[in-house]
């Protein structure tokens, strides 16, 4: 439908200062990805709370839907600046609300801009784009994200294995990183089915060149398992909550 | 404003015996066309089952001529591209054809070769960008003849 709708709705919105509902005070927190291998933080994702650590449902609803997307780079770019003064060293991992990429064509430039001005180098940055963004249309979202990734913007597909396009993506588009949908993560270590299809996984990132995050980890048995396979990246409650304002410290498993 | 770079990465099958007389012929050809059409990039092939591996980085239509000739080539077959995209900046830009036989002990006496074979740990490092990771996992047997289709290589 309305991705053109939606997108002229933005643009309006965005050459029109005065708005009638102000948006919400948010803030962020930031949850470490981590290399269990380096015992080291690899990336931090950016997760968008309110002002006294609210989920990002009780932000985001507040905002008036046509303001959805002006809101969403307004945010990244705070994002970046809060990640730079907590001094960020490693990379950055920024969402993007669902759509927002072929609705609004500034989506992508306006969060580079702001990691221009915040001296955050563009390779230190990922974007996660959930798979069920691109099915539609993978040749186009290839085109686009093509053009940033030329100066060095790495991209992963977030909750990854939960639709049914993510193998089909990859014959398309070979992003920097899968994450691995959490719904797979849960129990691996006593589930067949699921041990199946993330060491098939496993393979073809390998075969490729691509990074799997494993994502919400939260006991040990699921760490054991996954990093038998080779998998060395995670994020999860098994090594930090996301810290609010914070990067949190990191518990690393003894195996 | 630079000009737009890519990387193809692609591996195939030799179709014919490549001893050491052949490949040094082959990489000294290969140099001197690369440096005329400011290519860069690794060859990496496996005696034992006669497969080539490599990674071409440079401007789209310099990538575009070659690829017309190394389809073409009949020293080879089952040519297969793994990736073809945009990169920021040149992960071989020394090199306008590094070479490696794989084999641990070859590799490590190849000059600049060590630093993405050193202990055959480097080249996984998850930083290193998509060139190196895949170089790493040809080294480690993928991307083969059997991969690609092939019934029968020359080794």
């Amino acid at each position: 439908m309305a991705a053109e709708a939606l997108g002229c709705k933005v643009e309006c919105s965005l050459s029109n200062e005065s708005q009638d509902a102000p948006d919400p005070d948010f803030s962020f927190a930031f949850q470490p990805i981590v290399d269990a291998n380096a015992r080291e933080v690899f990336s931090y994702e950016a997760l968008i709370r309110g002002v006294g650590n609210e989920s990002a449902p009780h932000v985001l609803r507040q905002v008036p839907t046509e303001r959805l997307f002006a809101f969403d780079q307004k945010a990244r770019a705070h994002a970046i600046n809060l990640a730079m003064r907590l001094g960020i060293s490693c990379h950055l991992n920024l969402n993007f609300l669902p759509r927002s990429l072929e609705a609004s064509p500034t989506s992508i430039v306006s969060s580079l801009e702001a990691a221009e001005r915040a001296n955050l180098p563009i390779k230190r940055i990922v974007i996660e784009v959930v798979e069920g963004e691109i099915i539609e249309d993978h040749s186009q979202f290839s085109r686009l994200i093509n053009e940033y990734r030329g100066i060095g913007l790495k991209v992963a597909i977030d909750d990854f294995g939960a639709g049914y396009s993510g193998l089909n993506l990859l014959a398309e588009f070979q992003p920097d990183q899968v994450k691995l949908d959490m719904k797979l993560i849960t129990g691996i270590e006593r589930h067949g089915p699921r041990q199946a299809i993330v060491r098939a996984i496993s393979q073809i990132c390998s075969d490729l060149g691509i990074d799997i995050v494993a994502e919400g980890i939260e006991t040990e048995d699921e760490y054991a398992w996954l990093a038998s396979q080779g998998i060395r990246l995670f994020q999860g409650y098994l090594f930090a909550k996301p810290g609010f304002e914070s990067f949190p410290a990191v518990h690393y498993p003894r195996t | 404003m630079p000009k737009a770079l890519e990387h193809l990465i692609y591996a195939s099958v030799a179709t014919a015996e490549f001893g050491a007389p052949q490949l040094t012929e082959l990489l000294e050809k290969a140099t001197a066309a690369n440096e005329l059409t400011g290519l860069t990039g690794i060859l990496l092939h496996s005696d034992a089952d006669s497969s080539f591996f490599q990674v071409l980085e440079g401007e789209p239509e310099a990538i575009d001529r070659l690829l017309t000739k190394l389809r073409a080539d009949k020293r080879h077959s089952h040519l297969t591209i793994i990736i073809r995209e945009p990169i920021a900046e040149r992960a071989f830009a020394d090199w306008t054809m590094g070479f490696a036989s794989v084999s641990p002990e070859k590799l490590r006496k190849i000059p600049g070769l060590n630093d993405f074979f050193r202990g055959g740990s480097c080249f996984t490092e998850l930083d290193s960008g998509r060139a190196k990771k895949l170089l790493a996992a040809f080294a480690e047997g993928r991307w083969r003849p059997k991969h690609l289709g092939a019934r029968w290589s020359a080794a």
